[in-house]
């Protein structure tokens, strides 16, 4: 149980900065998801933990323990660090058997020979391969090499565990089930883990906490819950699957909402928000797709409603996808299949079209337009204390 | 799935006859069989002949029974092995060395290493080989007098005509070739595996001896079996080192049946041959068994960029060795054979002179030589290349006549006939037949045996890249309306022309310097480089051989300098996509035999 420290992180691979002073704290117990597209610095930090990299600036220390300050004077090697680690393609060494690949962290740890083989079976069983014990890793399949690549990662039982996209060669289905397979592993052992993804869905169903990283920063640091239903960016929104971001002006203001004047065409939404902002602040509208309300024009009402031109309909399985061009802006809207009525839905018909405030989030071009957007950060949840399940991202 | 109905459609009328070869097979068949079955099959054969080739004889066995019955083929044989043995122990652990040094570490000079190994390797042995005569010999060699100078004593302690000095010279050419054929497989090495080891709590050193070592076990298995098969077959290495110190292996034995008897011993040689064939058969099975059930899969598309390991103080021990490395394997030969071209006589070290160069244009048999070894260098390389391609890609096509491995088998039967039983199986096979037996004594048997010699490595050189374009490739290419030859001509053969480049180089280089097979076929109106410094050797005239040798190395620098030019310029204005397929590799590869590595 040892918290991960890392401030000020930078990096720098010949004249790229890969890392722009990244600060995190992964509390002991917790498991953290860094989400990003791919060269956005996650799996750089992710090393750099591992001690696989020496990072050019600032420190990381784990348990209070520093492993590597920026200036050069402190690199703990990685076999020193007491880490386990879970690679994408596995990296299991096919020389060996699977008993042998998993007994490797306890021999080099000169643990005393009776007991290596009580823990390699029992890691082995934590994965349901204790079958397999015998098995070159060369005759394993993608999702079991992966259960063996876990079984080493904790049999040494670790400080902290780190994962480097350890599902993402493996299909979809198996995706799903190994999930679970590594949220148990962290829970059974109890170590501070950190996660590294491109995969929204992954990192949300998994993780305690989630920080969004791009181009070499975190830009948005939270629980599931906040990264997927209150994005501080328009980075983030889109990352975690918004369809929709209106960029505005921050125009009006009143208890528990916000109007945002939308460019180009001027309309004022309302959207619901806590916070007070000055007006002119530049805000952009993020809305999920199926959160937006279609009907024939005149139809609807409450706040927000707009009269939009159906670009195109196409047929999305248990929904309808619509595309609507509004105010000079293009929206997509996802809803059932009777939304327009008997009507038809022709394309150039003109529709009305609801944004619900509770469901429009103002959302920054910047982490700085997000800081003035939100000015107190949201306090961190104690330790181990998981996200509540966030629907729609199972 | 939608080109399946189609093709099998296509095809079913033909069921009938599909065991019929294309023409191309049949083609590639009939040249594989005539070019390299007929001389290892005439091997057989002039075994059991009572005279030598084309000459009228009748069956006999007295040869055979006499070779196996003689006292010296034993000792010959354990002589052999135990050099090979001591030759590619110590050039493999050499090579690992250099391997891992510049594949993992931060070693200062580490860049100067593949160069320096492409050099090594491209020098003809012959030219390596007596240059360090010169350096080394008892008790005149350039060393010895250094060392007599140096410490004002009268000792030469070098012998380099000896059993450590075989070894040695073996060893510095030995640790090139492993070195270029094992970089590959460490380069590609999953850089992943070694940090797992390193995150599971497993120091440098010992990373290095339990993963990475043991993962690259077949390739290093399969690089130590080919080496072995390289030191077996030596013939150059020592005929010159070797027999004057009364040390004989098997293919100077060979040679010996056919060169130090009145009358030669045709059949005796051809016995003989036939064993040191079997030995490699042998090995070579077993390097296929060994491969065949242990191929590790170690190269991953996905690698991050890795970071190479500071050794701290020790790297200045890396750097010795790759100094130390380069002053014997490179510096001193070359040194000593330039300045050797120079002296007037072989020793005197003052009035230094250009004489021995104009001797070699002013000699018609040296000159003549000069151009013989460049032209059949070009032509048997371009040939061997040229097979290797149709052979591999032959191969790769699928085909249900049974014909279609026999081009492949013959490659690899070949692969284990080293030069010298090459050459006596080619007189046997040229000669007995009527109407081939003008072909003796010409450029022409010579080159036909190259060809013959050089198409296994060129096969090599060439089959990974082969393999590597994918038959998506061409298919997408007969979907877009291309015809079956546009496909190969325009897409595959299109995309191997460096390695096609490359191979051509490599085998230039090895049948331009290659001493084995010239020296039973040709004559003195067609000889070779090789052959007429070993003659000039043998009769003491060094200098003009060094100076003819700096001649072909000139030429080979020469001629990598106009390829290098050539593909340059191909780059720039043809705009050739870099990577898409490059060079021979041979990282999963580690059979039979090099190339250039590094390129």
């Amino acid at each position: 149980m040892s918290r991960i420290e890392i401030s000020r992180l930078g990096k720098r691979f010949g004249n790229t900065d890969v890392l722009h002073g990244v600060d995190l704290t992964v509390e002991a117990g917790e498991l953290v998801t860094l989400l990003g597209p791919s060269g956005c610095g996650k799996t750089t930090t992710l090393r750099c933990v591992a001690g696989l990299e020496r990072p050019d600036a600032g420190r990381i220390a784990i348990g209070g323990d520093e492993m590597a300050s920026g200036d050069g004077r402190r690199f703990v090697a990685p076999e020193r660090r007491n880490v386990g680690m879970v690679f994408q393609n596995y990296a299991l060494w096919p020389h060996m058997t699977v008993f042998a690949n998993v007994a490797y962290p306890l021999r080099v740890r000169r643990a005393p020979r009776r007991e290596i083989g009580g823990r390699v079976m029992e890691a082995l069983d934590a994965v349901g391969m204790a079958p397999y014990a015998e098995r070159l890793v060369t005759q394993l399949s993608g999702g079991q090499a992966q259960r063996v690549a876990l079984a080493r990662a904790i049999v040494a039982r670790p400080r902290v565990l780190l994962f480097d996209e350890p599902l993402s060669n493996l299909d979809a289905r198996l995706r799903i089930s190994m999930r679970q397979e590594v949220r148990a592993a962290h829970e059974r052992t109890g170590t501070t883990s950190l996660y590294v993804t491109h995969d929204q869905e992954e990192a949300i169903a998994l993780s305690d906490r989630v920080g969004v990283m791009r181009d070499g920063i975190i830009e948005q640091f939270g629980t599931p819950r906040e990264i997927y239903e209150r994005p501080a960016t328009r980075f983030v929104a889109t990352f975690v699957g918004f369809e929709n971001v209106l960029p505005g002006t921050v125009c009006a203001g009143r208890p528990g909402a916000l109007g945002v004047g939308l460019e180009p065409g001027g309309a004022v939404l309302w959207c619901d928000h806590d916070h007070s902002v000055a007006s002119g602040r530049r805000a952009h509208l993020a809305i999920r797709a199926e959160d937006v309300l279609v009907g024939p024009e005149g139809s609807l009402d409450g706040p927000n409603v707009l009269t939009a031109t159906l670009q195109s309909a196409t047929y999305a399985g248990r929904q309808m996808e619509y595309v609507l061009g509004v105010e000079g802006l293009t929206i997509t809207a996802r809803t059932r299949h009777d939304a327009l009525g008997a009507a038809g839905v022709e394309p150039g018909r003109s529709v009305g079209v609801a944004l619900p405030p509770h469901a429009l989030v103002p959302v920054g071009e910047t982490k700085e337009d997000a800081r003035a957007l939100t000015p107190e950060t949201a306090a961190p949840p104690s330790a181990g204390a998981r996200g509540e399940p966030v629907p729609g991202a199972r | 799935m939608a080109g399946v109905p189609t093709a099998a459609t296509g095809r079913l009328p033909r069921l009938a006859g599909a065991w019929r070869p294309s023409p191309s097979l049949a083609a590639l068949c009939v040249i594989a069989v005539v070019l390299f079955l007929w001389p290892v099959v005439m091997l057989l054969y002039g075994a059991f002949r009572s005279a030598p080739p084309g000459v009228e004889s009748g069956w006999t066995t007295d040869r055979f029974t006499a070779v196996f019955g003689s006292d010296s083929l034993w000792g010959s044989l354990l002589n052999s092995v135990l050099l090979s043995a001591l030759i590619i122990g110590l050039g493999t652990a050499l090579a690992i060395y250099f391997a891992w040094l510049v594949a993992r570490t931060t070693t200062p000079l580490r860049r100067l290493v593949a160069p320096m190994m492409l050099v090594v390797f491209a020098i003809p042995p012959l030219f390596f080989i007596l240059s360090w005569v010169l350096l080394g010999q008892q008790p005149v060699g350039s060393l010895n007098k250094l060392f007599q100078v140096v410490t004002g004593s009268e000792a030469a302690p070098l012998n380099i005509q000896s059993w450590y000095g075989m070894v040695a010279v073996g060893v510095m050419k030995v640790t090139a070739v492993e070195f270029l054929l094992l970089i590959g497989p460490f380069l590609a090495l999953d850089s992943s595996m070694a940090e797992a080891a390193r995150v599971s709590g497993s120091g440098r050193l010992r990373t290095f001896l339990q993963i990475e070592v043991p993962v690259l076990a077949p390739s290093i298995l399969g690089v130590v079996i080919l080496g072995f098969i390289v030191g077996l077959s030596l013939l150059d290495l020592p005929l010159v080192l070797g027999v004057p110190a009364g040390i004989d292996v098997l293919p100077t034995e060979i040679y010996r049946y056919i060169a130090a008897r009145n009358p030669a011993d045709y059949a005796g040689a051809s016995t003989l041959s036939m064993l040191l064939v079997a030995i490699v058969l042998v090995l070579l099975v077993a390097q296929w068994r060994v491969l065949g059930n242990r191929q590790f899969s170690t190269v991953t598309g996905r690698g991050h960029r890795r970071e190479p390991m500071d050794l701290g103080r020790w790297k200045y021990l890396g750097t010795a060795a790759i100094v130390l490395y380069g002053l014997v394997a490179l510096v001193a030969p070359l040194a000593q054979f330039v300045l050797g071209s120079l002296q007037p006589y072989a020793g005197v070290y003052t009035n230094l002179t250009f004489d021995n160069y104009r001797a070699v244009f002013e000699t018609p048999d040296l000159f003549n030589a000069f151009k013989n070894t460049l032209a059949i260098g070009l032509v048997s390389g371009f040939v061997a290349s040229a097979l290797a391609v149709w052979i591999s890609l032959v191969a790769r096509r699928p085909s249900s006549s049974p014909l279609r491995r026999l081009p492949d088998l013959t490659v690899w039967l070949l692969a284990a006939v080293p030069g010298i039983t090459l050459g006596l199986g080619v007189l046997w096979a040229y000669l007995s037949v009527p109407g081939l037996k003008s072909l003796f004594a010409t450029t022409w048997i010579v080159m036909i045996a190259l060809i013959a010699g050089v198409t296994p490595i060129a096969t090599r050189a060439v089959g990974g890249a082969v393999r590597q374009i994918g038959g998506e490739l061409e298919e997408s290419a007969r979907v877009a309306g291309a015809s079956s030859l546009r496909a190969t001509v325009g897409i595959v053969v299109r995309l191997i022309l460096p390695s096609f480049f490359a191979a051509w180089f490599l085998t230039f280089v090895l049948a331009a310097g290659n001493l084995d097979i010239p020296i039973l076929l040709s004559s003195t109106e067609n000889a070779t480089v090789p052959t007429v410094a070993y003659d000039t050797y043998t009769t003491g005239n060094t200098a003009q051989a060094a100076a003819t040798f700096c001649l072909l190395l000139a030429s080979i620098v020469a001629v990598a300098a106009i390829g290098g030019l050539g593909s340059l310029l191909a780059r720039r204005y043809l705009r050739r996509p870099r990577g898409a397929v490059r060079g021979p590799r041979l990282q999963h590869d580690p059979g039979l035999v090099d190339h250039g590595g590094g390129r």
